[in-house]
């Protein structure tokens, strides 16, 4: 739980910032060397490589270098864990309300609702 | 709400406000529905009202137990609200983690309540600084496409 907790934390953390999602959203259409990932941004190349580094740690993306060229593409796995931990959550929420309401249902079953 | 790690979920249970408030109240009838069979819910702890604290065990059917370790009710509002947390415990005493707030709310239905219940969920210190730097827009934008995505590959 506790590295499953800190793996989402570090997931967040990369998709807190707009430069790391344009470069998640741009990756969704399909892998892409760093240098066509940077050319959007005005920043310098060194900086750029340093979100690039935040977003394989966190393990959204993986890149490999080929020759000069460096390609990055999306890791799905960890996105699913993304969504699956708040999806998680709703099922812990709906479960309990459902349950709750099949017991007081059964508890007043004949009764009119006041 | 609108905070991407909140969420809320509702429905009409056919029972007046003060039923499911009794549910909610008695501890007795509480471990009767806040876990799924075959978990047995015990109560160690149910102050229902304001600053009160509440525990509870788990017992999974292997013989497992876990601790929920003691959260607080931060508001008790008869038949209306429910408000509680893991980041206090009774007597508004802060523990070492929080995870989450819950809002409960009772509304008369035609049909019996409408039962709803929202959980806030705790924001990371570094989404929080990023929300702070007004870094935050289009990612609740971002997360849905990306858990939309992640749906399609997995």
């Amino acid at each position: 739980m506790a590295n499953y907790t800190s793996s989402l934390d570090t997931t967040f953390h990369a998709l807190a910032d707009p430069t790391r999602r344009a470069v998640i959203a741009r990756l969704i259409m399909g892998e892409a060397s760093v240098k066509e990932l940077a050319e959007p941004f005005t920043m310098g190349l060194p900086s750029f490589m340093k979100h690039i580094k935040v977003l394989e740690q966190s393990g959204l993306i993986a890149s490999e270098k080929v020759g000069r060229v460096r390609t990055c593409r999306l890791k799905p796995k960890q996105l699913a864990l993304t969504e699956n931990w708040l999806s998680e959550q709703r099922r812990l929420w709906e479960g309990r309300s459902n349950r709750l309401a099949e017991y007081v249902e059964s508890l007043t079953s004949g009764e009119k609702p006041k | 709400m609108n905070h991407d790690k909140d969420l809320t979920v509702s429905r009409i249970i056919k029972a007046s406000r003060s039923a499911i408030w009794e549910a909610w109240k008695d501890p007795e009838h509480f471990v009767k529905w806040w876990a799924p069979a075959p978990v047995v819910t015990t109560s160690n702890k149910h102050e229902f009202f304001t600053g009160g604290g509440f525990d509870t065990t788990m017992t999974l059917e292997d013989g497992t137990v876990v601790e929920g370790g003691e959260g607080c009710f931060l508001e008790v509002v008869e038949n209306e609200r429910i408000v509680f947390t893991d980041a206090l415990q009774g007597g508004w005493r802060p523990n070492e983690e929080a995870f989450f707030s819950a809002i409960i709310t009772l509304a008369e239905h035609p049909e019996g309540t409408l039962y709803t219940a929202t959980a806030l969920h705790k924001n990371n210190e570094d989404r929080q600084k990023h929300a702070d730097m007004g870094f935050m827009d289009g990612w609740g934008a971002a997360i849905e496409q990306l858990g939309k995505l992640a749906e399609r590959l997995a």
